[in-house]
């Protein structure tokens, strides 16, 4: 599983998503979607075959995480590390089972043995992005 | 999911993505080469600058370690210059305290092959140097890499070189190792033959050679060549049969230099 995580990996998944999460629930929305649709848009071109279907599937994912931002209790660390986690995980699901052809085999083999770790992986990170930031403010007030 | 759905529904944000989910699907929809026209649209302006940028890095960190590099060369040779030069004045003292005769200095004349002897088996090149740039008869002639022969016929503009691939030619020699003295001179292809050594002379493989300085036309301490075998060891034999390799390629000759002697005391 561990070899899955390479930095192909964590430079076209983690960190996009990282960053798209963060951003959606910093901003809101709208910012999400305009930004998950960017990035996803930067990140297709090196697989032109798909155009798109990243940017559609982050798009989305901003656009979904910045309205948890209004009805979830986000302030809690833990819950914004779980929804990093559903992010990973959602933004692998739908881009390997629609560019797989819907090959459930395919996905639950993918989802298995790379995003389960890259999503554990991110929230790793996403713990210090979330608590940092939180704490710096809180000592600047 | 209900609070969700009459969240986005309640404010009408999914107007919000509309836009995105029409261009992404017009992305998907397009044919292929369409998309990769465009990727690779989407590439040149959103990544070449940064791609630009890392190879500026990567060609200035090669730089900046060429540079180490160099520097640290440069220290290196400034140290060895100035102990070979302590070295020098230490050797010219203990001369004078011996009171041996001050070694005779050389310079080196540049000079280019214009001609070769037709007859390929005489072994002789011409320069483009002669009497008016001071060139004499017998002086040394040198390379790179070592000797190469001697000054045997000198005109106005011109001079003719014998190598040391010529059967006449003769170079008092020594192992660099064992100081184990000898006369080299031409044998067969570019190999050269190291002459009167006796047999229980101390010659092995791999041994350089280089001129003894007697007989005075060769200044001592030039290059000859490396010992490449080391034979007539067996039997009744007075002399050791022994093949020295040039470092100078005799088929390859262009730039030489003659070196002119000049007496310092």
């Amino acid at each position: 599983m561990v070899k899955n995580l390479n930095y192909q990996k964590i430079f076209f998944v983690i960190l996009p998503i990282l960053l798209i999460v963060y951003l959606a629930i910093l901003r809101g929305p709208k910012e999400g979607a305009l930004f998950g649709f960017s990035i996803g848009l930067l990140l297709d071109i090196f697989n032109p075959h798909f155009l798109g279907l990243g940017a559609l599937i982050k798009c989305f994912i901003g656009f979904f995480v910045g309205n948890f931002k209004e009805t979830l209790f986000l302030e809690s660390i833990f819950s914004k590390v779980v929804i990093l986690f559903l992010a990973v995980f959602t933004n692998d699901l739908f881009y390997i089972l629609i560019s797989s052809g819907f090959g459930f085999q395919r996905t639950f083999e993918v989802l298995w043995y790379g995003s389960l770790l890259s999503g554990l992986y991110t929230c790793f990170w996403g713990f210090f992005l979330f608590v940092f930031p939180k704490k710096i403010s809180i000592r600047l007030t | 999911m209900g609070w969700l759905r009459s969240s986005i529904l309640k404010e009408n944000r999914i107007q919000v993505i509309f836009p995105y989910l029409i261009a992404s699907l017009i992305l998907l929809a397009l044919p292929n080469s369409y998309q990769r026209q465009l990727s690779h649209l989407i590439f040149a302006f959103a990544y070449s600058p940064f791609y630009q940028l890392n190879s500026k890095l990567k060609e200035l960190y090669q730089v900046s370690q060429k540079n180490k590099s160099l520097n640290e060369e440069l220290i290196r040779l400034k140290i060895e210059i100035l102990s070979s030069k302590e070295e020098s004045l230490e050797n010219l003292r203990l001369r004078e305290l011996l009171g041996f005769k001050s070694k005779t200095e050389y310079e080196v004349i540049p000079a280019e092959v214009v001609a070769l002897e037709p007859n390929r088996k005489s072994y002789m090149v011409m320069l483009d140097i002669g009497e008016n740039d001071g060139v004499e008869r017998n002086l040394p002639v040198i390379n790179m890499k070592g000797l190469v022969g001697r000054v045997t016929d000198v005109e106005e503009g011109s001079c003719w070189i014998e190598l040391l691939l010529h059967p006449n030619c003769r170079v008092a020699v020594l192992d660099q190792r064992s100081r184990v003295h000898g006369i080299i001179r031409g044998a067969q292809g570019n190999l050269l033959k190291l002459d009167n050594v006796p047999t229980d002379g101390d010659i092995q493989v791999g041994d350089k050679v280089i001129s003894s300085g007697l007989g005075g036309i060769f200044p001592a301490g030039l290059e000859i060549g490396e010992v490449k075998k080391v034979g007539g060891v067996e039997g009744w034999r007075l002399f050791k049969s022994i093949l020295v390799k040039s470092g100078v390629d005799f088929n390859q000759l262009e730039e030489l230099f003659v070196i002119r002697f000049k007496k310092t005391d």
